[in-house]
């Protein structure tokens, strides 16, 4: 709508509207990429900002502690039931803890943690370097001879990379623990059992693959939020859908590298 | 009370020629002016004539699409972002919104160009903020976060954050739009004694004519993306040229230039 002058502005047909979605669609992949070589970049050059990183670090990791908490004990609770209930047509009920071992420490706990630090910190990121951008705070940075990359970017791309696979680990415990009082309270599994099973299944191995994939979420959940929020125009209202996007886009793919990064890690 | 020997300063800041158009639409069509040392530049126009845009090119967050511009007579506008850096040390820029940092103090603020270009031991960094936040009237202010300060206060606050590094040229994008009379005529009152304290070259643009009369060495006027009109501060009572009568009434034959939309999509495309 906004291209030139000429017929087609005034009744953009399917397939301008379509070749401009694609267009802005590669436009957008283009800044990401761009912003990704910049923030790598920017991890050489001096003054970095290891006072930012520590904020982040603490805004990202610690503050993200309670829902991922409450994310994980519930989830192991909720596994343990449905393990349990679906065991038990097996009549292997008490090997409960194997199996919802097995799928905290490989999937679910990598995973729902990512998910939900890409809502609250994903969004986070994207609505506060999204509002720095339209009140010009961005454009103060780059007038004042500083790098917003430098000072914006890279704290947040390190910090949530750094912060996830130990917030996995905090998942990974505590949804083990809900399970735990699960089995022992609904089917009588005795805690020490439970533990045992788990230990007998879950090797290092698979404890590692799991965490090892949050890395890579949390480098995509921190550059998407800021790509997304740095990208933002059109005041307040852009901000809301920056916002919203960044939550869509980080969630949907951190799951589509899920698969491909749990391809990679069984062939390895 | 013209400007008294003041147009002999040395270019510092020269745009020539310079194009910038956003999503196809030409905000900027050869524009040429230049600021002295010592004087204050004021370049009115109307919402959506390109004013803002004019200055982000000086300074070159925006790059221009053709022309040029010097900072001091070195040609800046093809030079990297990293080379930018060095020449942006010598502007100060105060933003329309101020564009204070939300996350970080009063003095924070203030302290940022100089933590990020000077190694200072913190106690004179410390004078020095100090030394900015009085020379806009708000000593002592530099506990306070951003959304405590009133809007004039903000406006304060970013100009001594703009100054902080002693620039040479200071920027100023609408620095009274949404302030009250009183506070309008204290950051005219500043500007003048920035320009008179440090000699700084000062580009203005506005779009308020009591600043205009008040502060102005010298005046033009951005039309259709052009200059259109340049003179001393009387220029707008003087000038029967229709571009001024258009600022002045809003009223024009065949418009193509300036109007809201230039605005919006400058703002949609940075």
């Amino acid at each position: 709508m906004r291209e030139g002058g000429g017929v087609a502005v005034a009744r953009p047909g399917v397939v301008a509207r379509l070749g401009g979605a694609v267009l802005a669609a590669a436009e957008a992949a283009g800044d990401f990429a761009l912003l990704a070589f910049s923030a790598l970049r920017a991890v050489a050059r001096p003054r970095f900002p290891a006072r930012e990183v520590l904020v982040q670090l603490e805004a990202v990791g610690v503050r993200s502690l309670p829902i991922v908490g409450v994310t994980a004990l519930f989830t192991g609770m909720v596994l343990a039931l449905q393990t349990a209930f679906a065991l038990g047509r097996f009549g292997a009920r008490p090997y409960v803890g194997s199996i919802v071992g097995l799928a905290l420490v490989r999937e679910l706990g990598p995973v729902l943690t990512a998910l939900m630090v890409a809502g609250r910190v994903g969004a986070g990121i994207a609505a506060e370097l999204g509002s720095m951008r339209v009140t010009e705070q961005v454009d103060a940075i780059r007038a004042m001879g500083a790098d917003p990359v430098q000072k914006l970017v890279l704290p947040r791309v390190l910090a949530t990379t750094a912060m996830l696979p130990l917030l996995t680990v905090g998942a990974d415990v505590l949804g083990i623990l809900g399970g735990l009082v699960v089995s022992d309270l609904q089917y009588g599994i005795a805690p020490g059992f439970y533990l045992q099973t788990i230990l007998r299944t879950v090797e290092v191995g698979d404890f590692l693959s799991g965490v090892a994939k949050t890395v890579v979420f949390g480098w995509i959940i921190a550059m998407v939020g800021c790509s997304t929020g740095l990208r933002t125009t059109g005041g307040t209202v852009g901000v809301g859908r920056s916002t919203t996007r960044a939550v869509v886009v980080s969630s949907i793919a951190v799951l589509v590298a899920d698969f491909f990064v749990t391809k990679l890690l069984l062939v390895l | 009370m013209p400007a008294e020997g003041k147009l002999e300063g040395a270019e510092a800041l020269a745009l020539s020629g310079v194009r910038k158009s956003f999503r196809g639409v030409e905000i900027l069509r050869d524009l040429s002016l230049s600021v002295r040392e010592g004087e204050v530049y004021t370049l009115l126009g109307s919402s959506g004539s390109g004013k803002s845009v004019t200055l982000k090119v000086a300074i070159g967050l925006i790059r221009p699409d053709a022309g040029e511009v010097r900072v001091f007579g070195r040609p800046v506008s093809r030079l990297s972002e990293h080379d930018l850096v060095e020449v942006r040390k010598l502007f100060g820029m105060v933003f329309q919104g101020a564009a204070l940092f939300d996350s970080m103090t009063v003095f924070e603020n203030v302290a940022y160009p100089l933590r990020e270009h000077l190694d200072l031991p913190e106690t004179e960094l410390r004078d020095r903020v100090e030394a900015c936040l009085a020379a806009v009237g708000l000593p002592g202010a530099g506990a306070l976060m951003p959304a405590e300060l009133s809007g004039g206060m903000r406006k304060r606050i970013g100009v001594a954050r703009a100054i902080a590094l002693e620039p040479r040229i200071v920027l100023y994008d609408e620095p009274t739009t949404g302030l009250d009379p009183g506070n309008s005529l204290r950051i005219g009152r500043l500007i003048l004694e920035l320009r008179d304290r440090l000699g700084v070259a000062s580009a203005v643009v506005t779009h308020d004519l009591a600043l205009c009369e008040q502060v102005s060495d010298r005046v033009g006027l951005l039309h259709r993306g052009r200059l259109a009109v340049e003179g001393d501060r009387g220029l707008l009572r003087h000038s029967e040229h229709p571009a001024v009568r258009a600022f002045l009434t809003g009223e024009e034959g065949g418009r193509d230039g300036g109007g809201v939309p230039g605005r919006a999509v400058a703002r949609e495309a940075e």
